[in-house]
Protein backbone atom coordinates (compact mmCIF):
# COMPACT_ATOMS: atom_id res chain seq x y z
CA UNK A 1 0.00 0.00 0.00
CA UNK A 2 1.41 3.46 -1.04
CA UNK A 3 1.49 6.30 1.27
CA UNK A 4 -1.16 8.52 -0.61
CA UNK A 5 -3.85 5.00 -0.34
CA UNK A 6 -2.66 4.80 3.42
CA UNK A 7 -3.95 8.27 3.94
CA UNK A 8 -7.13 7.83 2.42
CA UNK A 9 -8.03 4.78 4.24
CA UNK A 10 -6.84 6.34 7.35
CA UNK A 11 -8.88 9.40 6.64
CA UNK A 12 -12.15 7.75 5.89
CA UNK A 13 -11.21 5.92 9.32
CA UNK A 14 -11.47 8.89 11.48
CA UNK A 15 -14.12 10.84 9.05
CA UNK A 16 -16.85 7.36 10.34
CA UNK A 17 -15.49 7.15 13.82
CA UNK A 18 -16.50 10.45 14.24
CA UNK A 19 -19.81 10.15 12.66
CA UNK A 20 -20.61 7.70 15.00
CA UNK A 21 -19.19 9.04 17.62
CA UNK A 22 -21.56 12.13 17.47
CA UNK A 23 -24.44 9.87 16.35
CA UNK A 24 -23.80 8.12 19.83
CA UNK A 25 -23.47 11.65 21.60
CA UNK A 26 -26.71 13.07 20.45
CA UNK A 27 -28.61 9.35 20.99
CA UNK A 28 -27.72 8.67 24.03
CA UNK A 29 -29.03 12.27 25.31
CA UNK A 30 -32.00 11.85 23.64
CA UNK A 31 -33.26 8.81 24.91
CA UNK A 32 -32.40 9.36 28.76
CA UNK A 33 -35.59 9.43 30.03
CA UNK A 34 -37.32 6.54 28.44
CA UNK A 35 -37.29 4.02 30.98
CA UNK A 36 -38.98 6.19 33.80
CA UNK A 37 -41.68 7.13 31.07
CA UNK A 38 -42.45 3.87 30.65
CA UNK A 39 -42.51 3.12 34.47
CA UNK A 40 -44.74 6.29 35.22
CA UNK A 41 -46.97 4.42 32.44
CA UNK A 42 -47.98 1.53 34.44
CA UNK A 43 -49.11 3.23 37.30
CA UNK A 44 -52.44 3.16 37.99
CA UNK A 45 -53.76 6.81 39.51
CA UNK A 46 -57.94 6.16 40.35
CA UNK A 47 -59.51 9.56 39.69
CA UNK A 48 -61.64 10.59 43.06
CA UNK A 49 -65.23 10.40 43.20
CA UNK A 50 -66.89 13.83 42.46
CA UNK A 51 -69.63 14.39 44.95
CA UNK A 52 -70.42 18.01 43.88
CA UNK A 53 -71.78 20.09 46.34
CA UNK A 54 -69.67 19.46 49.32
CA UNK A 55 -69.06 22.52 51.19
CA UNK A 56 -65.16 22.78 52.35
CA UNK A 57 -64.17 24.33 55.55
CA UNK A 58 -61.86 27.74 54.87
CA UNK A 59 -59.29 26.56 57.19
CA UNK A 60 -58.95 23.36 55.40
CA UNK A 61 -55.26 22.81 54.33
CA UNK A 62 -54.22 21.05 51.34
CA UNK A 63 -53.11 16.92 51.71
CA UNK A 64 -52.85 15.13 48.66
CA UNK A 65 -52.58 15.96 44.67
CA UNK A 66 -53.25 13.88 42.14
CA UNK A 67 -53.12 14.19 38.12
CA UNK A 68 -54.43 10.98 36.97
CA UNK A 69 -52.92 12.08 33.05
CA UNK A 70 -49.33 12.16 34.24
CA UNK A 71 -49.89 9.10 37.07
CA UNK A 72 -49.14 11.61 39.68
CA UNK A 73 -50.70 10.64 43.05
CA UNK A 74 -48.97 11.97 46.12
CA UNK A 75 -49.23 13.90 49.65
CA UNK A 76 -48.35 17.76 50.18
CA UNK A 77 -46.07 19.11 52.56
CA UNK A 78 -46.01 22.69 53.52
CA UNK A 79 -43.58 25.34 51.95
CA UNK A 80 -42.35 28.49 52.76
CA UNK A 81 -39.67 30.87 51.60
CA UNK A 82 -35.99 30.62 51.78
CA UNK A 83 -33.90 33.17 53.54
CA UNK A 84 -32.62 34.04 49.95
CA UNK A 85 -36.19 35.07 49.44
CA UNK A 86 -36.53 32.00 46.68
CA UNK A 87 -39.45 29.41 46.97
CA UNK A 88 -38.72 26.57 49.02
CA UNK A 89 -38.96 23.42 47.71
CA UNK A 90 -38.96 19.49 49.01
CA UNK A 91 -36.18 18.06 50.67
CA UNK A 92 -37.09 14.83 48.69
CA UNK A 93 -38.19 14.44 45.15
CA UNK A 94 -40.83 12.05 45.94
CA UNK A 95 -43.30 14.53 47.25
CA UNK A 96 -45.20 18.03 46.27
CA UNK A 97 -44.80 20.95 48.75
CA UNK A 98 -47.86 23.73 48.88
CA UNK A 99 -46.54 27.30 49.62
CA UNK A 100 -48.42 28.53 52.70
CA UNK A 101 -47.66 31.89 52.42
CA UNK A 102 -50.16 32.16 49.85
CA UNK A 103 -53.93 30.82 49.32
CA UNK A 104 -54.75 27.16 50.03
CA UNK A 105 -56.25 25.22 46.90
CA UNK A 106 -59.88 26.02 46.64
CA UNK A 107 -58.98 29.53 47.94
CA UNK A 108 -59.39 32.85 45.42
CA UNK A 109 -56.45 33.37 44.65
CA UNK A 110 -53.26 31.58 43.01
CA UNK A 111 -52.72 28.35 45.22
CA UNK A 112 -48.79 27.15 44.61
CA UNK A 113 -47.92 23.39 44.92
CA UNK A 114 -43.63 22.83 43.35
CA UNK A 115 -42.06 19.62 43.22
CA UNK A 116 -38.64 18.19 41.68
CA UNK A 117 -38.81 16.86 38.08
CA UNK A 118 -35.92 14.67 38.67
CA UNK A 119 -33.21 13.34 41.49
CA UNK A 120 -29.74 13.04 41.02
CA UNK A 121 -30.64 9.52 39.67
CA UNK A 122 -34.01 9.79 37.82
CA UNK A 123 -37.22 11.59 37.93
CA UNK A 124 -38.87 12.92 40.75
CA UNK A 125 -42.83 13.43 41.16
CA UNK A 126 -43.22 16.38 38.74
CA UNK A 127 -41.31 14.65 35.59
CA UNK A 128 -44.29 14.34 33.20
CA UNK A 129 -45.50 18.03 34.43
CA UNK A 130 -44.57 19.65 30.74
CA UNK A 131 -46.76 17.01 29.51
CA UNK A 132 -49.88 18.33 31.20
CA UNK A 133 -52.61 20.10 28.37
CA UNK A 134 -54.97 22.15 28.81
CA UNK A 135 -58.36 20.51 29.92
CA UNK A 136 -56.43 18.33 31.88
CA UNK A 137 -57.57 17.61 35.40
CA UNK A 138 -56.20 17.80 38.48
CA UNK A 139 -57.43 17.08 42.16
CA UNK A 140 -56.36 18.22 45.59
CA UNK A 141 -57.40 16.45 48.24
CA UNK A 142 -58.00 18.99 51.85
CA UNK A 143 -57.69 18.11 55.25
CA UNK A 144 -61.58 17.98 55.70
CA UNK A 145 -61.77 15.43 53.13
CA UNK A 146 -63.07 18.03 50.18
CA UNK A 147 -61.59 17.55 47.00
CA UNK A 148 -60.77 20.63 44.88
CA UNK A 149 -61.13 19.79 41.07
CA UNK A 150 -58.55 22.29 38.78
CA UNK A 151 -58.70 22.31 34.88
CA UNK A 152 -55.31 23.12 32.89
CA UNK A 153 -56.19 25.86 31.04
CA UNK A 154 -52.05 26.59 30.23
CA UNK A 155 -48.70 25.23 30.28
CA UNK A 156 -45.82 27.02 29.95
CA UNK A 157 -41.32 27.13 30.35
CA UNK A 158 -40.05 30.21 31.14
CA UNK A 159 -36.18 30.73 32.07
CA UNK A 160 -35.43 31.28 35.45
CA UNK A 161 -33.74 34.44 35.18
CA UNK A 162 -37.01 35.74 33.42
CA UNK A 163 -39.69 33.93 35.81
CA UNK A 164 -43.06 35.70 35.79
CA UNK A 165 -43.64 36.19 39.19
CA UNK A 166 -46.59 38.61 39.13
CA UNK A 167 -48.23 35.89 37.08
CA UNK A 168 -47.69 33.48 39.28
CA UNK A 169 -47.70 34.42 42.15
CA UNK A 170 -49.49 37.98 42.31
CA UNK A 171 -53.12 38.75 42.54
CA UNK A 172 -55.52 36.64 40.26
CA UNK A 173 -59.54 36.32 40.07
CA UNK A 174 -61.03 33.27 41.03
CA UNK A 175 -59.97 29.92 42.81
CA UNK A 176 -56.41 29.07 40.98
CA UNK A 177 -53.69 26.62 41.01
CA UNK A 178 -50.16 26.85 40.07
CA UNK A 179 -47.71 23.87 39.85
CA UNK A 180 -44.13 24.66 39.18
CA UNK A 181 -40.91 21.99 38.77
CA UNK A 182 -38.04 22.46 36.22
CA UNK A 183 -36.95 22.14 32.86
CA UNK A 184 -35.28 22.97 29.70
CA UNK A 185 -31.38 22.81 29.59
CA UNK A 186 -29.48 21.23 32.42
CA UNK A 187 -26.46 23.12 33.48
CA UNK A 188 -24.00 20.73 34.62
CA UNK A 189 -21.90 23.45 35.95
CA UNK A 190 -24.24 24.67 38.25
CA UNK A 191 -26.31 21.39 38.84
CA UNK A 192 -29.17 23.48 37.82
CA UNK A 193 -32.22 23.27 34.95
CA UNK A 194 -32.06 26.78 33.46
CA UNK A 195 -36.17 27.28 33.14
CA UNK A 196 -38.90 26.42 34.95
CA UNK A 197 -42.00 24.80 34.01
CA UNK A 198 -45.46 26.62 35.16
CA UNK A 199 -48.88 24.99 34.71
CA UNK A 200 -52.21 27.53 35.03
CA UNK A 201 -54.80 25.44 36.28
CA UNK A 202 -58.53 27.06 37.60
CA UNK A 203 -60.83 25.71 39.95
CA UNK A 204 -64.02 24.03 38.04
CA UNK A 205 -67.31 22.93 40.22
CA UNK A 206 -65.85 24.13 43.84
CA UNK A 207 -65.58 21.05 45.44
CA UNK A 208 -66.23 17.69 45.81
CA UNK A 209 -65.52 14.65 47.92
CA UNK B 1 -8.08 33.89 4.31
CA UNK B 2 -9.36 30.70 3.90
CA UNK B 3 -9.57 29.71 7.47
CA UNK B 4 -11.52 33.03 8.14
CA UNK B 5 -14.29 32.05 6.02
CA UNK B 6 -13.91 28.34 6.74
CA UNK B 7 -14.06 28.22 11.10
CA UNK B 8 -17.03 30.44 11.42
CA UNK B 9 -19.06 27.51 9.12
CA UNK B 10 -17.68 24.99 11.72
CA UNK B 11 -18.57 26.50 14.52
CA UNK B 12 -21.97 27.28 13.50
CA UNK B 13 -22.53 23.91 11.89
CA UNK B 14 -21.35 23.01 15.73
CA UNK B 15 -23.17 25.14 17.70
CA UNK B 16 -26.21 24.22 15.30
CA UNK B 17 -25.89 20.29 16.12
CA UNK B 18 -25.20 21.06 19.78
CA UNK B 19 -28.60 23.37 19.97
CA UNK B 20 -31.29 21.36 18.02
CA UNK B 21 -31.87 18.61 20.42
CA UNK B 22 -32.03 20.73 23.26
CA UNK B 23 -34.86 22.85 21.87
CA UNK B 24 -36.48 19.67 20.73
CA UNK B 25 -37.04 18.87 23.97
CA UNK B 26 -39.05 22.12 25.23
CA UNK B 27 -42.88 22.08 24.64
CA UNK B 28 -43.77 24.92 22.72
CA UNK B 29 -45.39 27.76 24.64
CA UNK B 30 -49.10 28.30 24.10
CA UNK B 31 -50.96 31.81 24.92
CA UNK B 32 -52.95 32.28 27.92
CA UNK B 33 -56.05 33.52 26.06
CA UNK B 34 -58.84 33.13 29.20
CA UNK B 35 -60.42 35.94 30.61
CA UNK B 36 -62.67 35.93 33.56
CA UNK B 37 -66.48 37.14 34.24
CA UNK B 38 -68.90 37.21 37.22
CA UNK B 39 -72.42 38.11 37.00
CA UNK B 40 -74.48 40.26 39.74
CA UNK B 41 -77.70 41.52 40.26
CA UNK B 42 -77.67 44.99 41.68
CA UNK B 43 -80.25 46.48 40.79
CA UNK B 44 -82.64 47.36 43.81
CA UNK B 45 -85.77 47.56 42.04
CA UNK B 46 -85.43 44.96 39.29
CA UNK B 47 -86.50 41.93 41.04
CA UNK B 48 -84.78 38.66 40.43
CA UNK B 49 -83.81 37.40 37.64
CA UNK B 50 -81.99 34.67 35.36
CA UNK B 51 -78.76 35.73 33.88
CA UNK B 52 -77.50 34.06 30.76
CA UNK B 53 -73.64 34.09 29.33
CA UNK B 54 -73.60 33.22 25.07
CA UNK B 55 -70.41 33.14 23.01
CA UNK B 56 -71.79 35.50 20.31
CA UNK B 57 -73.98 34.25 17.91
CA UNK B 58 -74.67 31.02 19.46
CA UNK B 59 -77.97 30.22 20.97
CA UNK B 60 -77.13 27.82 23.48
CA UNK B 61 -75.79 29.39 26.57
CA UNK B 62 -72.20 29.01 28.49
CA UNK B 63 -73.62 30.10 32.03
CA UNK B 64 -77.12 30.77 33.30
CA UNK B 65 -77.29 31.89 36.76
CA UNK B 66 -80.99 31.35 38.20
CA UNK B 67 -83.01 33.41 40.36
CA UNK B 68 -80.22 35.72 41.21
CA UNK B 69 -81.50 38.54 43.93
CA UNK B 70 -80.42 41.68 44.35
CA UNK B 71 -77.07 42.03 45.86
CA UNK B 72 -75.51 38.63 44.31
CA UNK B 73 -72.83 38.19 43.00
CA UNK B 74 -71.24 34.95 41.06
CA UNK B 75 -67.50 33.58 41.38
CA UNK B 76 -65.45 34.72 38.78
CA UNK B 77 -65.74 31.77 35.67
CA UNK B 78 -62.83 31.76 33.25
CA UNK B 79 -63.12 32.15 29.37
CA UNK B 80 -60.92 31.92 26.64
CA UNK B 81 -61.04 35.16 24.95
CA UNK B 82 -63.64 36.88 22.47
CA UNK B 83 -67.18 37.99 21.89
CA UNK B 84 -69.70 37.15 24.30
CA UNK B 85 -73.32 38.45 25.14
CA UNK B 86 -75.01 38.42 28.71
CA UNK B 87 -78.71 38.37 28.49
CA UNK B 88 -80.93 39.37 31.56
CA UNK B 89 -84.65 37.89 31.85
CA UNK B 90 -87.47 38.03 34.77
CA UNK B 91 -86.61 34.41 37.19
CA UNK B 92 -89.68 32.29 36.00
CA UNK B 93 -89.57 33.45 32.62
CA UNK B 94 -88.20 30.60 29.59
CA UNK B 95 -84.83 31.25 28.22
CA UNK B 96 -87.06 31.67 24.83
CA UNK B 97 -88.79 34.83 26.61
CA UNK B 98 -87.32 38.02 25.37
CA UNK B 99 -84.32 39.69 27.24
CA UNK B 100 -85.15 42.62 29.41
CA UNK B 101 -81.62 43.81 29.26
CA UNK B 102 -78.56 42.48 27.05
CA UNK B 103 -74.96 43.23 27.38
CA UNK B 104 -72.39 42.88 25.19
CA UNK B 105 -68.64 41.53 26.57
CA UNK B 106 -65.57 41.78 24.96
CA UNK B 107 -63.44 39.35 26.91
CA UNK B 108 -59.86 39.98 26.92
CA UNK B 109 -57.38 37.48 27.68
CA UNK B 110 -55.81 38.12 31.44
CA UNK B 111 -58.75 40.94 31.85
CA UNK B 112 -61.71 40.51 34.63
CA UNK B 113 -65.29 41.85 34.33
CA UNK B 114 -68.33 41.97 36.06
CA UNK B 115 -71.98 42.14 34.17
CA UNK B 116 -74.02 43.45 36.44
CA UNK B 117 -78.20 44.46 36.41
CA UNK B 118 -78.25 47.92 37.64
CA UNK B 119 -80.90 50.75 36.80
CA UNK B 120 -83.97 51.53 39.20
CA UNK B 121 -86.97 52.31 38.22
CA UNK B 122 -88.68 50.66 35.17
CA UNK B 123 -85.22 50.37 32.99
CA UNK B 124 -83.05 47.72 34.26
CA UNK B 125 -80.17 47.72 31.80
CA UNK B 126 -77.06 45.07 31.86
CA UNK B 127 -73.42 47.22 32.71
CA UNK B 128 -70.11 45.51 31.80
CA UNK B 129 -67.11 46.72 34.38
CA UNK B 130 -63.73 46.56 33.98
CA UNK B 131 -62.68 44.71 37.47
CA UNK B 132 -58.36 45.49 38.34
CA UNK B 133 -56.63 43.15 39.48
CA UNK B 134 -53.52 45.63 39.43
CA UNK B 135 -51.98 46.70 43.05
CA UNK B 136 -48.72 47.91 44.34
CA UNK B 137 -46.69 45.27 46.17
CA UNK B 138 -47.78 44.56 49.87
CA UNK B 139 -51.00 46.87 49.42
CA UNK B 140 -54.76 46.75 49.00
CA UNK B 141 -56.74 48.76 46.31
CA UNK B 142 -59.98 48.88 46.82
CA UNK B 143 -63.19 50.63 45.15
CA UNK B 144 -66.89 51.73 46.07
CA UNK B 145 -69.31 50.80 43.76
CA UNK B 146 -72.69 52.64 44.65
CA UNK B 147 -75.86 50.61 44.22
CA UNK B 148 -78.17 51.56 46.76
CA UNK B 149 -80.95 53.94 46.80
CA UNK B 150 -79.15 56.39 48.81
CA UNK B 151 -77.88 59.97 47.36
CA UNK B 152 -74.19 61.48 48.29
CA UNK B 153 -72.76 58.49 49.67
CA UNK B 154 -69.86 58.73 51.08
CA UNK B 155 -67.06 56.06 51.75
CA UNK B 156 -64.48 55.18 54.33
CA UNK B 157 -61.84 52.65 54.71
CA UNK B 158 -59.57 52.83 58.11
CA UNK B 159 -59.56 56.59 57.94
CA UNK B 160 -58.87 57.06 54.57
CA UNK B 161 -61.84 58.45 52.04
CA UNK B 162 -62.40 56.46 48.82
CA UNK B 163 -65.64 58.03 47.60
CA UNK B 164 -67.48 60.82 48.49
CA UNK B 165 -70.89 62.66 46.97
CA UNK B 166 -71.34 58.96 45.27
CA UNK B 167 -74.98 58.61 43.66
CA UNK B 168 -76.56 55.30 42.26
CA UNK B 169 -74.10 53.72 39.57
CA UNK B 170 -71.28 55.42 40.38
CA UNK B 171 -67.65 53.32 40.62
CA UNK B 172 -65.08 55.12 42.07
CA UNK B 173 -61.59 54.26 40.98
CA UNK B 174 -59.73 52.27 42.80
CA UNK B 175 -57.56 53.72 46.13
CA UNK B 176 -54.52 51.81 47.58
CA UNK B 177 -54.58 51.35 51.45
CA UNK B 178 -52.94 49.53 53.91
CA UNK B 179 -53.46 45.92 54.35
CA UNK B 180 -55.27 44.53 57.18
CA UNK B 181 -58.71 44.50 58.71
CA UNK B 182 -60.47 48.04 58.15
CA UNK B 183 -63.77 49.49 59.00
CA UNK B 184 -65.22 50.51 55.97
CA UNK B 185 -68.06 53.40 56.59
CA UNK B 186 -70.50 54.67 54.87
CA UNK B 187 -72.81 57.66 55.61
CA UNK B 188 -75.49 58.39 53.18
CA UNK B 189 -78.84 59.81 53.06
CA UNK B 190 -80.65 56.73 53.91
CA UNK B 191 -78.65 56.24 57.18
CA UNK B 192 -75.50 54.73 58.26
CA UNK B 193 -73.05 51.60 58.23
CA UNK B 194 -70.10 49.83 59.34
CA UNK B 195 -68.18 46.58 58.73
CA UNK B 196 -64.85 45.05 59.40
CA UNK B 197 -63.36 44.05 55.96
CA UNK B 198 -60.14 41.67 56.29
CA UNK B 199 -58.07 43.21 53.22
CA UNK B 200 -54.99 40.90 53.05
CA UNK B 201 -52.19 42.47 50.84
CA UNK B 202 -51.81 42.10 47.40
CA UNK B 203 -55.22 41.69 46.69
CA UNK B 204 -57.94 44.02 45.21
CA UNK B 205 -61.81 44.50 46.42
CA UNK B 206 -64.88 45.75 45.38
CA UNK B 207 -67.25 47.10 48.35
CA UNK B 208 -70.76 47.22 47.45
CA UNK B 209 -72.84 49.70 48.84
CA UNK B 210 -76.73 48.42 48.24
CA UNK B 211 -80.13 49.06 50.27
CA UNK B 212 -80.04 47.35 53.40
CA UNK B 213 -83.83 46.24 55.52
CA UNK B 214 -83.23 49.54 57.86
CA UNK B 215 -80.39 51.93 55.94
CA UNK B 216 -77.29 51.08 53.53
CA UNK B 217 -75.15 47.73 53.96
CA UNK B 218 -71.97 46.63 52.42
CA UNK B 219 -70.46 43.27 50.59
CA UNK B 220 -67.07 43.25 49.86
CA UNK B 221 -66.30 41.53 47.06
CA UNK B 222 -62.59 40.02 46.02
CA UNK B 223 -61.88 41.15 43.05
CA UNK B 224 -58.12 39.35 42.98
CA UNK B 225 -55.92 38.27 45.33
CA UNK B 226 -52.34 36.82 45.37
CA UNK B 227 -49.70 35.16 47.56
CA UNK B 228 -48.76 37.48 50.87
CA UNK B 229 -45.12 36.67 50.21
CA UNK B 230 -43.97 36.59 46.60
CA UNK B 231 -41.10 34.31 46.52
CA UNK B 232 -38.07 36.00 44.18
CA UNK B 233 -36.92 34.17 41.00
CA UNK B 234 -37.83 30.45 39.57
CA UNK B 235 -37.81 27.36 41.60
CA UNK B 236 -34.28 24.86 42.22
CA UNK B 237 -37.01 21.82 41.42
CA UNK B 238 -34.46 19.61 39.78
CA UNK B 239 -30.98 17.52 40.08
CA UNK B 240 -30.17 16.39 36.64
CA UNK B 241 -30.69 13.10 37.00
CA UNK B 242 -32.78 12.57 33.90
CA UNK B 243 -31.78 15.36 32.01
CA UNK B 244 -29.55 14.77 28.62
CA UNK B 245 -25.73 13.56 28.91
CA UNK B 246 -24.72 14.94 25.90
CA UNK B 247 -23.43 18.06 27.22
CA UNK B 248 -20.23 17.67 25.91
CA UNK B 249 -19.61 19.48 22.54
CA UNK B 250 -19.67 18.01 19.36
CA UNK B 251 -16.77 19.94 18.15
CA UNK B 252 -14.29 16.77 19.02
CA UNK B 253 -16.63 14.72 16.62
CA UNK B 254 -16.84 17.16 14.07
CA UNK B 255 -13.28 17.46 13.76
CA UNK B 256 -12.48 14.27 13.30
CA UNK B 257 -15.43 14.24 10.21
CA UNK B 258 -13.45 16.86 8.74
CA UNK B 259 -9.62 15.86 9.39
CA UNK B 260 -10.65 12.45 8.35
CA UNK B 261 -12.27 13.87 5.12
CA UNK B 262 -9.84 16.06 4.63
CA UNK B 263 -7.13 13.54 4.85
CA UNK B 264 -9.07 11.23 2.68
CA UNK B 265 -8.94 13.98 -0.13
CA UNK B 266 -5.01 14.66 -0.18
CA UNK B 267 -4.45 10.59 -0.11
CA UNK B 268 -6.76 10.10 -2.68
CA UNK B 269 -5.36 13.34 -4.50
CA UNK B 270 -1.28 11.95 -4.45
CA UNK B 271 -2.42 8.90 -5.42
CA UNK B 272 -3.63 9.59 -8.54
CA UNK B 273 -1.13 12.25 -9.58
CA UNK B 274 1.55 9.44 -8.60
CA UNK B 275 -0.59 7.19 -10.95
CA UNK B 276 -0.07 9.54 -13.78
CA UNK B 277 3.61 10.50 -12.88
CA UNK B 278 4.05 6.66 -14.02
CA UNK B 279 1.94 6.71 -16.98
CA UNK B 280 3.97 9.64 -18.44
CA UNK B 281 6.78 8.11 -18.02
Amino acid sequence: MTRPTWLTTLGLAVAVAGAAGLLVSRASGATGPAPARAALAEQRILTPQLTPGAEASSDATPTQLIIPAIGVHTRLIQLSVRPSGALQVPDTTSVAGWFDDGPAPGQPGPAVIAAHVDSYKGPGVFFDLSQLRRGDQVYVRRSDGTVVVFTVADVRQYLKTAFPTTAVYGPAPGDQLRLITCGGTFDYQDRSYLSNVVVFAVATSGTAS
Amino acid sequence: MRNLIATPLVLGAALLASAAPAYASVGAPKATTDGWVRLANLSPTAGPCDLYLYSFGNPKALIVQKDVIYGNVSAYDALPAGDYTVTMRMTGQPATAPAVATAALMLMGNMEYTVAAMGTGAHAQLQTIDDSNDVAAGKTAVRILQAGTGTTVTAQVGQQQVGSDLKFGDITHYETVAPGTRVVSLDTSTGQAHTQIPLSANSTHTIVVLDGSDGPRITDLTDAVGTVVQPTGGAATGFGGTAPRSASSPLLWLAMIGGGALAAILGRRRHRSGVTGTAAL
